[in-house]
């Protein structure tokens, strides 16, 4: 239920981000506040299409004052000031140094070294206009390069903006991924053919039974991304998932980085989280930890059966509880009251209806103070651990996922 | 010897009697209307010009009733038809010419009362409320409000005991005070003890005790309070139509429930006095009484009985206020039914509670 608000909002939110850059992008993606460049509307079209495209916005600003902010201080404060969409890269040109930041999901898709290459992709150019049309060129480049690694060897991108620009690094194509697609992956190459068929097989009949995507995804390598974004991109970007929300659950495994990640989606954030993740990771670790990777996939596929069956079967126990508390309540509550209303003779105990009006005086009035007791309970600490999916986060596209490593 | 006591309508001769809506004694028959103490007056006129018609009292039926059983019969003065009344009647009406009927013998005996509250409510408004005390109740049965049947409804004048006592008290009361706070990592409770000492005095006007044995003591408290200040000095008159006992239980032995109240009331005043701890229990207390004092008063009461099922339902209505009290029978298939309705609600409330915290992960 708080996933889903938390969705809800999210969604909310979207739609609020999704007019407001409308407003944003009647102000463009170069910003030149002190007559720089000679054609800034040019160029804020150009980093519109890409926007468009890849899904990121890569602003410009050129100022020579900064208010006396820091560089950081600066952009924060422009950016909210313009509405600067959430998945974004800021480049800052200002007398005294150039500032480069990602922001969102950009974080976690560009590397540190790949920010810098932009920045210096800049500073190379002699013109103001060549240093933002290679900012824009190679910031393109690297969006475009992190969907083909996701799309992985045999789906493409859904998205056609990686269909795009000369610059651009452009992906096979292909058909649209199916949602009924292979959902083991095994680029990491850990499994025979006959161990792959069997977990595929498992993966699906799973999948199938329970309307929610089982896939497993192993690497060699993550290309330098942060797992969290790799998993929950390769989920999002190759159309799996069942249904509006795209229920389903994501196995990232790369042994060579020492990563051992799950994302969930839709339903199956909220089915996996808390005790439910560690009871799934519970299952697996030990094949993992023999090195037994059909097992733990054939594990993984067997844990997931269990903890949706349970999670949405019907809690007749809680149900008997709760009627048990309504009998428990009606009896102490409205029962008694109306089987009292049907008795109205009682004695009276007190005569105070009778007492004289002003006729009572105190002559003695003391309140003595005899003794005092303190007593102290520690406060109980919240020691109960997590196996994972604390919280949810967004991914590029745009979608909410849960999950952990493990 | 008793003497039954009419009053005639000075215009036509009627039986009249005291009309609770008017205020006033009204003739049924030519509809004037005469100030109570107007036609004492005049009564007083007639009785100086004829010698009173003195009464056969039936001495003989005493010996065959049991002693508590007594019943006295009286010839009606306007039918001749016999009256039954048990000792303690002081006024009836007459079962074959339905005349009132006041037996001032019964009044003339030990005592006069004091006050008299006069009737303001008259049998059909205690109909109504009766009607309205069953129907508002949702576990009677259905068949209790359509079929009861309503045997008897009577209008009563109940002698009262009305006792003023003043009381001395002196009261030790063991309080406590709790304060709590919290620092990062504890919780503390702080309990203050106090031990509260409280002493004066309270004065009581006319706490009621009913002094007939006939009327069960819970039934007449349930319909108290009675408005005093519209008491009356007693005039027989205020009796013609309605029924009235005489007093059979004595002031001294009803001044111990009329204590009993008045020390309750005592040491729930002083603890009032006792404000801002959590809570407050009384260890001594010393409550003496003193200028007690008793008058005898007459108060107003419909009576109203049902049969149903072979059960008597007995209830009675405050004839000055209109309080009705009367204990119902209780529909048991209902009250399943309502307890499952209930259970049904409260049941799906609590369930949606359980299914909001699991998803919050508090359980």
């Amino acid at each position: 239920m708080k996933k889903r608000l938390i969705s809800l909002l999210f969604v909310l939110a979207l739609c609020v981000l999704t007019i407001l850059p409308a407003f944003a992008s009647s102000e463009g993606f170069v910003f030149d506040l002190c007559d720089a460049i000679s054609d800034p509307a040019v160029l804020s079209d150009e980093a519109e299409e890409i926007y468009h495209q890849s899904g990121v916005a890569l602003y410009f600003i050129i100022t020579e004052d900064l208010n006396g902010m820091e560089a950081a201080d600066f952009v924060t404060a422009f950016a909210q000031e313009h509405g600067f969409y959430e998945n974004s890269v800021i480049l800052l040109d200002e007398p005294a140094s150039y500032y480069i930041r990602a922001t969102g999901s950009v974080k976690l898709r560009l590397s540190d070294d790949e920010l810098n290459a932009m920045m210096q992709a800049y500073e190379d150019e002699t013109t103001y206009t060549g240093g933002i049309r290679a900012y824009h060129a190679l910031g393109l480049a690297y969006m475009n390069t992190a969907l083909t690694l996701l799309s992985g060897d045999s789906s493409e991108a859904t998205d056609e903006g990686t269909a795009a620009t000369e610059n651009a690094v452009t992906v096979p194509g292909g058909e649209e991924t199916s949602a009924h697609s292979k959902r083991l992956v095994d680029d990491g190459e850990l499994l025979t053919a006959a161990q792959e068929a069997a977990i595929a097989q498992r993966l699906d009949e799973v999948s199938e039974k329970r309307q929610l995507d089982l896939v497993i995804v192993t690497q060699k390598t993550l290309g330098g991304k942060n797992r969290v974004a790799f998993a929950d991109d390769y989920f999002d970007y190759n159309g799996y998932g069942f249904g509006d929300d795209h229920d389903g659950i994501l196995l990232l495994y790369c042994p060579n980085e020492g990563v051992r990640y799950i994302s969930t989606t839709g339903d199956a954030i909220e089915i996996f989280e808390g005790d439910h993740f560690t009871e799934l990771t519970g299952e697996i670790i030990p094949y993992f930890d023999r090195g037994d990777y059909k097992g733990a996939f054939l594990a993984f596929a067997d844990a997931c059966d269990d903890i949706i069956g349970s999670a949405r079967a019907f809690p007749w126990g809680m149900l008997v509880i709760a009627l048990l508390i309504g009998a428990v309540l009606s009896w102490l509550i409205p029962m008694s009251s109306m089987k009292g209303k049907l008795k109205s003779v009682r004695s009276q105990v007190a005569a105070s209806d009778y007492v004289r009006a002003g006729s009572m005086s105190l002559t003695q009035n003391r309140d003595v103070f005899l003794f005092a007791n303190v007593t102290k309970t520690p406060i109980p600490r919240d020691t109960s651990s997590r196996g994972g999916g604390g919280g949810t986060h967004v991914g590029s596209s745009g979608t909410s996922h849960g999950g952990g490593s493990f | 010897m008793a003497t039954i006591l009419q009053y005639k309508c000075p215009c036509c001769d009627g039986k009249i009697e005291f009309d609770s809506s008017l205020q006033q004694m009204k003739c049924p028959f030519c509809e004037t209307t005469f100030d109570v103490s107007t036609l004492q007056d005049y009564d007083e006129i007639l009785n100086q010009q004829a010698p009173q018609e003195e009464m056969h009292w039936d001495t003989d039926a005493g010996s065959e009733w049991g002693q508590n059983e007594y019943m006295g019969v009286f010839a009606c003065t306007s039918c001749g038809g016999e009256l039954m009344t048990n000792e303690t009647t002081a006024a009836t009406s007459c079962p074959f010419c339905g005349n009132p009927v006041v037996l001032t013998g019964r009044l003339s005996g030990d005592l006069k009362p004091d006050f008299v509250i006069p009737f303001k409510l008259d049998k059909e408004a205690a109909k109504a409320a009766l009607k309205a005390h069953i129907s508002s109740k949702k576990l009677v049965p259905k068949l209790f409000r359509s079929d009861s049947h309503l045997d008897e409804i009577k209008g009563v004048y109940v002698p009262f005991w009305l006792f003023d006592a003043d009381a001395d008290a002196n009261i030790e009361y063991r309080a406590t005070r709790i304060r709590a706070w919290s620092d990062t990592r504890y919780n503390y409770t702080e309990t203050s003890h106090f031990a509260l000492l409280r002493a004066g005095s309270i004065s009581f006007d006319r706490v009621p005790v009913d002094g007939s044995s006939k009327m069960a003591d819970d039934l007449m408290e349930s319909i108290e309070p009675f408005d005093f200040s519209q008491a009356v000095p007693f005039q027989s008159a205020y009796l013609s139509g309605f029924l009235a006992d005489r007093y059979d239980v004595t002031a001294e032995d009803s001044v111990a429930r009329a204590n009993e109240r008045v020390k309750r009331s005592t040491e729930e005043a002083f603890a009032r006095t006792a404000t801002g701890y959590s809570s407050v229990t009384a260890k001594n207390s010393n409550i003496s009484l003193s200028n007690g004092k008793a008058k005898y008063a007459l108060y107003p009461v419909w009576l109203l009985q049902t049969s149903w099922q072979g059960n008597n339902y007995l209830f009675a209505m405050n004839g000055q206020t209109g309080k009705m009290v009367g204990d119902l029978p209780m529909d048991k298939g209902a009250y399943w039914r309502w307890w499952a309705l209930w259970a049904a609600i409260l049941g799906a409330l609590a369930f949606g509670a359980l299914l909001l915290l699991r998803l919050l992960e508090i359980i």
